[in-house]
């Protein structure tokens, strides 16, 4: 991702003249004066019909705010789509982030505001705040206790299902894949400091990011141990996978799990102070 | 026919002396002004004024990639003329300034100009530079030589022809760049109004975004921080003068040092590009920031023009009145006024009342933070609405806000929208 330098690119346009400047005419051009405000003698009779809008009842506020001066105020930004507690977005691809690990969340937020996991709209909201900042903001989510829609019934044939069950909980030690359950917990609420929980998630979602995984376009510290076994997995596979996991229920009860021995190396959870 | 070949010669040799003068015009120096340093050393103090001093101009900003050692040189700046990498300047030999001397920093900042003379491009805003003091260039580079050495090596530039032919530059120069005069050798004013003015003028280098640039890309002087269009097509950068409309007229001083600090103000919070000039200013000393409002409000009002916006759609108005109190009014207040610093005011602001609705719908649709800051922390930040409304939708919450409470300033349109919806 450039980094785009706004302060430069107004004198970096000074640059345009160079190639005609050897023509004859000097002229000084001048623009035209800068408008700075336009004024509208055409409105007329704003106070008339309102007319409801597709979302919502009309004039009922859809933005969630938390108390005065709260982190929860001052993120209205993240939980308009992420939810304070439980997903809210305007489609599926947004995932529930309340209750994940802090250090998970921070590390997402920090490559999302450095463009290294590419989503435009969060690298633009992000651009500005501090890493200080970006921990606050992720430690309050993690610490959000999820509520959770229950997991929409699976719409793939119960085979795809099974198939996705075995990779999730066994995995295929045949091909050097270890299963789902191994490092982001039986529970599969994630484990410490920074592997995240699998559930609340949808099938969308799980799908989007092990094909981002596959073409390179999500990735993590070296050894990117996630890339890896996404790159194992056939398309069939993660079709199969995505739907298990999306169907778990994920209001069932217990924490993020403590860090244990993984059966790979996983470099997210070396720079979290995790030793392999 | 003999008179045609007279006459096409004087034109070239006419032509050539032009030229010639022009190249020599532009790659003139200022007069050279003597190192303040005492015997050529840098106290503790000086190095701390140069840090002050690469602080508040952001230094770092261009001269700083991410996760690389400071000033080891920047990220690629993509522009119209291919792209520039900004070079290291920490002291090492080979691939930062280690072999400058003083002399060569003065000359850089100053002149525009390499140690072997060559041009530099104005990417590097050497037009405001040239308005440092000697002292504080020296207090810039004694800061730099301070500072571990790192061989990373920055990129070459790779610009397009003819932009990658350095000499050129002199052309441009000669119409657009003189090294400033009088400034180098000012001491210290006693005059809040002329601190602060050399303080916008240099290391601040306010003039690079908020003045304009006339048809051959120059800045205006003559109309020196009235405001100036950013090249990447979406962003405004109001004017600073006390014009009552896009200006400063209705701020105060310490609405401009509440802006300058703290990234957000009674009259509305940075967003866009200021948000980079934030990472500099926010460290500026109370009194410098002080002096900078007293010097902006010493400004008069150039006396912008407004011209009349688009018709305002009726339809679009109420239907933009229901989404404000859906999405917009918890936050901004039915009466537009926002809420303390947190919540910025739509009345009266310049944003949301300029004729170019972009950045107004730039906001609407990608949200943002005011910037973190040392003052503020914590900033509040504003959703994302790109998913939630439609073009449609956000035409009519734009026309509303644009033309509710005192705003006067015209409507916007689905067609407006969906161009903004589709810049990258």
């Amino acid at each position: 991702m450039q980094k785009i330098n706004y302060l430069r690119m107004g004198i970096v346009r000074s640059l345009l003249p160079i190639a005609c400047l050897l023509a004859a005419s000097l002229a000084w051009a001048q623009a035209p004066a800068p408008v700075a405000v336009s004024v509208a003698t055409n409105k007329s009779s704003p106070e008339k019909t309102i007319t409801s809008t597709p979302s919502g009842n009309a004039g009922e506020s859809l933005i969630p705010l938390g108390a005065p001066g709260s982190i929860a105020e001052r993120v209205a930004a993240c939980t308009m789509c992420h939810g304070a507690t439980d997903v809210q977005g305007a489609d599926a691809f947004y995932p529930a982030i309340s209750g994940k690990p802090a250090q998970y969340l921070y590390q997402q937020l920090l490559r999302f505001r450095e463009g290294s996991r590419e989503y435009l709209p969060m690298q633009r909201l992000l651009a500005n705040l501090s890493d200080d900042y970006l921990h606050d903001i992720a430690t309050w989510f993690s610490e959000q206790t999820p509520q959770y829609k229950h997991a929409p019934p699976a719409t793939v044939p119960a085979s795809i299902l099974a198939m996705g069950e075995k990779l999730a909980l066994q995995g295929a030690p045949e091909r050097q894949i270890p299963a789902c359950v191994a490092c982001h917990g039986e529970n599969l609420k994630g484990m410490q400091a920074a592997i995240p929980g699998l559930t609340g998630l949808t099938n969308e979602y799980i799908t989007a990011q092990m094909g981002a995984w596959q073409y390179g376009i999500r990735h993590s510290v070296a050894p990117d141990c996630m890339r890896d076994i996404a790159n194992k997995l056939t398309s069939a596979e993660v079709q199969a996978v995505a739907a298990w996991l999306a169907s778990q229920d994920p209001n069932t009860a217990g924490h993020i799990n403590m860090p244990t021995k993984l059966p790979l190396e996983c470099g997210i959870q070396t720079i979290s102070g995790v030793q392999p | 026919m003999k008179w045609i070949g007279k006459t096409a010669c004087a034109v070239f040799i006419a032509g050539l002396v032009s030229a010639g003068a022009l190249y020599w015009t532009g790659s003139r120096d200022g007069q050279m002004v003597a190192s303040r340093l005492p015997a050529g050393k840098a106290s503790p103090e000086i190095i701390a004024r140069g840090q002050y001093l690469a602080n508040i101009g952001n230094c770092a900003g261009c001269h700083t990639a991410v996760n690389t050692p400071l000033f080891s040189g920047g990220s690629a700046l993509k522009t119209e003329f291919g792209t520039f990498y900004a070079p290291n300047i920490t002291p090492d030999a080979q691939h930062g300034i280690g072999n400058w001397t003083a002399d060569h920093f003065w000359h850089a900042l100053h002149n525009g100009k390499a140690p072997n003379g060559s041009l530099l491009y104005p990417a590097f805003p050497y037009q405001s530079y040239s308005h440092l003091s000697r002292a504080d260039t020296d207090a810039l580079f004694s800061y730099l030589q301070s500072l571990p050495a790192s061989s990373r090596e920055a990129p070459a530039h790779e610009l397009r022809t003819p932009y990658n032919i350095r000499g050129l530059l002199a052309f441009w120069r000669a119409l657009y760049f003189r090294p400033a005069e009088g400034v180098a050798q000012t001491e210290s004013s006693d005059d809040a109004v002329v601190r602060g003015r050399h303080l916008v003028d240099g290391i601040a280098h306010c003039a690079e975004c908020h003045t304009p640039r006339n048809g051959l890309g120059g800045m205006d002087l003559n109309r020196a921080l009235q405001g100036g269009a950013m090249s990447d097509g979406i962003w405004y950068a109001p004017a600073l003068t006390a014009d009552q409309d896009g200006g400063l007229g209705a701020w105060s001083e310490q609405d401009i040092v509440d802006l300058l600090l703290t990234g957000s103000s009674a009259h509305g919070s940075v967003v866009g590009p200021m948000s980079e000039a934030l990472r500099g200013v926010q460290h500026l000393t109370d009194k410098d920031a002080g002096d900078i409002a007293a010097y902006l409000k010493s400004l008069p009002a150039a006396g912008l023009t407004s011209t009349p916006g688009n018709d305002v759609n009726d339809t679009l108005y109420s239907m933009g009145k229901t989404i404000y109190g859906q999405y917009c009014a918890a936050c901004h207040q039915d009466n537009g006024k926002g809420q303390g610093h947190q919540w910025p005011t739509l009345d009266g602001n310049s944003l949301v009342r300029h004729q170019d609705p972009t950045g107004l719908l730039r906001v609407i649709m990608d949200g943002g933070f005011a910037p973190s800051t040392k003052a503020n922390p914590q900033p509040y930040g504003m959703p994302p609405f790109r998913h939630f409304l439609n073009d449609m939708q956000i035409a009519a919450v734009a026309s509303y806000v644009r033309n509710s409470w005192s705003n006067q300033s015209g409507g916007v349109n689905q067609r407006q929208v969906n161009r903004v919806r589709n810049i990258d």
